[in-house]
């Protein structure tokens, strides 16, 4: 038996999973296409235009949310991800 | 991370198994038997992407025998020991002068080189013509003469078809001289060091001077004056089967020239990597940039380049946008890490009027910066680059690399120009030296040790490739991460023949790589660290009593010839920050996952499978999104607008290195806007006001950087992304799309994105993110 073999049974034995048939394909991407550039909202319905521009309040914004999920990843021991530190209340420093 | 060697054998082994462990996973999944679903199912993946922490998987997994990490064997070193050979300098590459077909407008190479001309547009052109007047189906295409030569698949050349992809400003910057360069195999007999083991042809691939010829160590070297145009060519020499990488590395690249200012086409980095057997023609046109709105007639003098024979070739341009220090680099969207680590790189020199690489040329306009006197231009006797990196091996000596990192990779060997902590033979006198990292994930923080372990001062004269106004004189660097370029000048002439200096890297980094610790004591890291060894010193300084030229073989400098080098204040003149036209702001953060594949699962470009995701962007406050060729995320609608753009860190313990493509940015402040143009956390003088192309983001302070940026002359696809290239590779990175190209060419609008496949390019129509463009 060879080591991966070993080392993947013993994560079966851990984890109660089965060997699913194993392919490793990369796939090529994209489709051609004729259409001209549209420029279209990322879920596909339509909404109201975002701002492409920021503001002092923006960054103000996103910097403190910055720190709030900095301090809420070390309080936690975990890592950070966007919204964690929700509940949040966003206070103007000016 | 790496584990002490005074730690017990019990220790060594379990470490080392928990390595093997990790290297099977690879290599099986690199040969097919396993793929990443697998791993996750098995709950050897995290949700995240991150290696589970199991003990004899996971370095960070607690180990069985003590109450710390399992951590990582150490490098193999055989017999070798630090500073018992000599650095290698750079291998320069020779340029062919290129002539010009006045009947095809065609650049020719000389006859005997047996090249195909390089031209405006792409020889893809031609396979794609072909193919189509003869109605022969893509593949296969065995009559095809544009074919690939070794596969006889798709096309010859790599840079997609058709005006989109055409050479921008052909004839305005047509290229005089030429590169022919492969990425292969690394040839026989290459060694970190004498002591070590010879690495095996598929450890390392980089690049030799030819038509697919081996790769070859040092790294290369290649000198660019403003002025005279460039046309590299890069021939893929990488084996067929992308099995057969030695564990890790994409047989498929792209050439990133960072920070030039060239076309998208030649930028390498707009999603058009080649494959084996294909070549692509970069055009490096050493365009100085505003040229279309400042010193248009070229009347200025600064902006110039040395015109070989002791005079100038007048540029148009701002002059205060000269760059210097430059790299080249693999960017081949997911595999980046890799095959930079796998030696996909080299330095490109840029000489100017004022940077002529002479220190002894008199004319007002020449800075003199110590270099050399041999040469009209380009000197690097006294001006040298280290390329800095850090590397691991397998029990075997073979170069190693750990893909389930996705917080960043540390390696245990100190290497300069890949050589492991090499000397150097200087004279006593000044020495310029352009120090670039290199590393996938590791910041340094550099001194100069004197013979009594006393830090010295350095003269801090240019950042990412640009002059400072004024050279600042500091006894410690600031932090350098992944990418920065810090040119510095030392003064060795203090010191007595037979002194030993040191280049010292003081700074401890987090285990798991994501970023910076703690900055030692000049004594604490002379100590070095057990656990890890790339902390302390790294390149020796001998002061001897002559060196032999790099410049002219043959001939000997001695220490008593004066030195009559310069570093002269001012070295260039402040670009002022004026009121923006816009304001944007841009968060680099993490999410569960990201959303690099499209709803077909796939990625763009293509991705391994079941790749995670767990870095995103978001542009103005908007929805967190992770890399897709086929994503605009910013869009520059016209040319010579300024802009103030804010990079906030999402925070999380994390520093990353965030790289700007094709423009520099004046740097402005760090934190929340205070008065004017300043901020609320401190800003070092290396980087206020000074021009970079790559920010850290720290986790200090807000965590936020403000610059100045203004596009022009060039349109097409760009990125911006972390330069942390673990980071990178796991989709922190963004598409720009600048419509800057001249009017009425395709890079005046939004370009497609090419597919690159072995069977040619197609393109598809990209997505436009509306928070990124400000068209109204």
């Amino acid at each position: 038996m060879t080591r991966i073999s070993i080392l993947l049974a013993a994560a079966l034995v851990l984890t109660g999973g089965s060997i699913a048939h194993a392919q490793s394909t990369d796939r090529s991407a994209g489709n051609l296409t004729t259409a001209k550039p549209t420029t279209t909202t990322s879920g596909g319905t339509v909404r109201q235009k975002p701002p492409a521009r920021s503001t002092f309040e923006m960054h103000d914004e996103a910097v403190q949310r910055s720190a709030a999920r900095a301090a809420k990843a070390r309080a936690l021991g975990i890592t950070e991800q966007w919204g964690m530190e929700e509940p949040f209340t966003y206070t103007p420093s000016r | 991370m790496y584990i002490s060697k005074k730690a017990s054998p019990a220790r060594q082994r379990e470490a080392q198994k928990a390595r093997d462990n990790r290297a099977e996973i690879v290599k099986a999944l690199s040969i097919g038997q396993i793929t990443k679903r697998d791993l996750f199912k098995w709950g050897i993946y995290t949700t995240t992407g991150a290696l589970a922490l199991k003990n004899g998987l996971s370095p960070f997994a607690r180990s069985a025998f003590a109450d710390v990490p399992t951590g990582t064997p150490r490098s193999p070193l055989g017999t070798a020991t630090k500073f018992s050979q000599p650095m290698p300098r750079l291998a320069l590459q020779t340029p062919y002068t290129l002539t010009k077909n006045q009947t095809t407008g065609n650049a020719v190479w000389p006859a005997a080189l047996g090249e195909r001309d390089s031209k405006r547009l792409s020889w893809h052109t031609e396979f794609t013509d072909f193919n189509t007047q003869n109605q022969n189906p893509p593949y296969p295409n065995n009559n095809n003469p544009f074919r690939n030569p070794l596969t006889a698949r798709g096309p010859l050349e790599g840079r997609p078809p058709g005006e989109v992809f055409a050479h921008q400003r052909w004839d305005e910057f047509f290229p005089k001289v030429g590169y022919v360069m492969s990425w292969g195999q690394i040839q026989a007999g290459t060694k970190f060091h004498p002591g070590m083991t010879a690495q095996n042809p598929n450890a390392i691939w980089t690049y030799g001077p030819g038509r697919f010829v081996q790769g070859r160590l040092p790294p290369f070297l290649i000198k660019g004056r403003y002025g005279e145009p460039i046309l590299t060519r890069i021939y893929n020499n990488t084996p067929l089967n992308r099995e057969q990488n030695g564990g890790f590395g994409r047989n498929e690249s792209q050439l990133h020239h960072h920070n030039a200012h060239n076309g998208a086409e030649s930028d390498g980095a707009a999603n058009v990597h080649h494959f084996p057997g294909t070549f692509y023609d970069y055009r490096w046109s050493t365009t100085l940039a505003r040229r279309d709105t400042i010193n248009t007639q070229a009347t200025e003098p600064k902006a110039s380049g040395p015109n070989g024979s002791g005079g100038l070739v007048n540029v148009k341009g701002d002059f205060r946008e000269l760059q210097g220090t430059l790299w080249a680099h693999d960017h081949r969207f997911f595999f980046t890490a890799e095959n930079v680590y796998k030696g996909n790189l080299g330095m490109v020199n840029y000489y100017s009027g004022p940077d002529r690489g002479n220190e002894e040329l008199v004319d007002n306009i020449n800075l003199r910066l110590p270099s050399g006197k041999l040469l009209d231009y380009g000197n690097v006797d006294f001006d040298v680059n280290l390329v800095m990196s850090d590397a691991a091996t397998s029990q075997n000596g073979q170069l190693f690399f750990d893909t389930f990192t996705t917080d960043g990779f540390l390696g245990d060997l100190p290497l300069v120009n890949f050589a492991y902590a090499p000397y150097m033979n200087v004279l006593p006198r000044k020495y310029r030296f352009r120090i670039l990292n290199a590393c996938m994930s590791r910041f340094f923080q550099f001194c100069i040790a004197s013979p009594n372990n006393q830090k010295i001062d350095m003269k801090f004269i240019a950042n990412d490739g640009n002059f400072v106004v004024s050279p600042i004189t500091l006894k410690t660097l600031d932090h350098q991460g992944s990418a920065e370029r810090y040119d510095i000048v030392v003064d060795f002439s203090t010191f007595p023949i037979g002194s030993r200096l040191k280049l010292v890297n003081l700074l401890e980094m987090r285990d798991d790589g994501r970023g910076p610790k703690d900055t030692l004591s000049l004594g604490e890291a002379l100590q070095g660290d057990d656990d890890d060894p790339v902390i302390g010193p790294m390149l020796e300084f001998r002061v001897v009593g002559s060196v032999p030229s790099v410049d002219m073989p043959g001939y000997t400098h001695y220490s008593t010839t004066p030195d009559n080098s310069k570093v002269p204040d001012p070295l260039t003149v402040q670009i002022p920050i004026v009121a923006p036209v816009r304001t944007r702001l841009v968060e680099f953060g993490r999410s569960g996952t990201g959303d690099s594949r499209g709803p077909n699962g796939q990625c763009t470009p293509d991705c391994p499978e079941n790749m995670p995701f767990p870095w995103t962007i978001k542009v103005n406050g908007q929805d967190a999104h992770s890399m897709n060729a086929n994503r605009i995320s910013m869009l520059i609608p016209r040319p010579g607008e300024i802009e103030h753009w804010t990079y906030v860190n999402g925070g999380g313990g994390w520093d990353h290195p965030i790289h700007l493509h094709f423009e520099e940015g004046v740097t402005m402040y760090r934190g929340r806007q205070t008065s004017g143009f300043n901020g609320r956390d401190p800003i070092p003088a290396t980087e206020k006001l000074v021009r970079k192309d790559v920010w850290r983001l720290r986790d200090t302070g807000d965590r936020s950087v403000t610059f100045q940026v203004q596009f022009g002359e060039y349109g097409g696809s760009y990125v911006n992304h972390c330069h942390n290239t673990v980071h990178e590779d796991f989709a922190m990175l963004m598409r720009i799309q600048l419509l800057n190209g001249v009017a009425g060419s395709p890079q005046n609008a939004v370009t497609p994105t090419p597919n690159p496949s072995p069977d040619g390019v197609t393109f598809t129509t990209p997505e436009i993110l509306p928070e990124g463009d400000p068209r109204s």
